[in-house]
């Protein structure tokens, strides 16, 4: 039972920072990504007898909290704005100029997939763009297939680009892109 | 190639995960179309500030 508990403890340690990083970005705040991320491992705790290795256990922890976050988005909903003080800025970013331009980026990124793309494509472009996943193991995560993965990803891509400009980030972008190494190319 | 069917393939595009033939057209196709490269431009731009998202840690 020790031993149990040990791999137990072993397996939230090394998963919890990209189970979080997965919550947070699908959750309205730090609070719900704390909850979000909890409730995740707690199911997988209890259904870890369950788990066939036919998947990556990265892969299994990201469908629970996928669907649990699909479950707990049904039973309470609601629309909040957020707090640029909960944002955490690069830890090696020291320009102070530039904090502001990532905390408002930041801002705009987390606003843009809270508010103003739909809920499956605010999770695909969780998992690819901001937890890195493969196109595989979104297709596991999602349950469809790999196709189906490239393709909604690409309109939620577009989606998130649209949404990015009117939402009134635009100068952010244009301002951002000054300070990113060149990356403006028109 | 319509500039509808480049768009559509801008992911797969900038994930270099298409045959060549179809690159290749594509490339074209951006050579000609001052609007769709404008377009995939912007495409990469909101991208990067995507993926330039911090990666959030648990508060301890």
């Amino acid at each position: 039972m020790a031993t149990t508990a040990r791999v137990w403890e072993d397996i939230v340690e090394e998963n919890r920072d990209y189970v979080y990083n997965l919550a947070y970005y699908l959750s309205r705040d730090r609070y719900a990504a704390d909850d979000l991320t909890q409730e995740t491992f707690l199911k997988a705790f209890e259904n870890l007898a369950s788990f066939r290795e036919e998947s990556s256990l990265r892969t299994w922890l990201c469908s629970i909290a996928v669907n649990t976050y699909k479950m707990s988005r049904r039973r309470n909903y609601k629309h909040k704005s957020m707090c640029l003080e909960v944002m955490t800025p690069p830890e090696k970013t020291i320009d102070p100029e530039r904090i502001i331009i990532r905390k408002e980026l930041q801002w705009c990124i987390h606003h843009v997939l809270q508010h103003h793309v739909s809920r499956d494509y605010k999770i695909i472009l969780a998992l690819r763009d901001l937890n890195d996943m493969s196109y595989e193991e979104i297709a596991e995560v999602l349950d469809i297939s790999v196709s189906a993965v490239k393709s909604r990803l690409h309109r939620a891509r577009m989606a998130f680009r649209k949404h990015l400009e009117k939402s009134g980030c635009a100068k952010l972008m244009k301002d951002y892109t000054c300070y990113c190494e060149g990356v403006m190319l028109a | 190639m319509k500039c509808s069917t480049v768009r559509n393939q801008f992911s797969r595009y900038l994930e270099n995960d298409l045959d060549a033939a179809t690159r290749q057209k594509i490339d074209q196709h951006l050579e000609d179309c001052a609007e769709c490269e404008k377009e995939l431009t912007i495409f990469i731009n909101s991208m990067r500030i995507l993926r330039a998202a911090v990666k959030v840690r648990p508060e301890k």
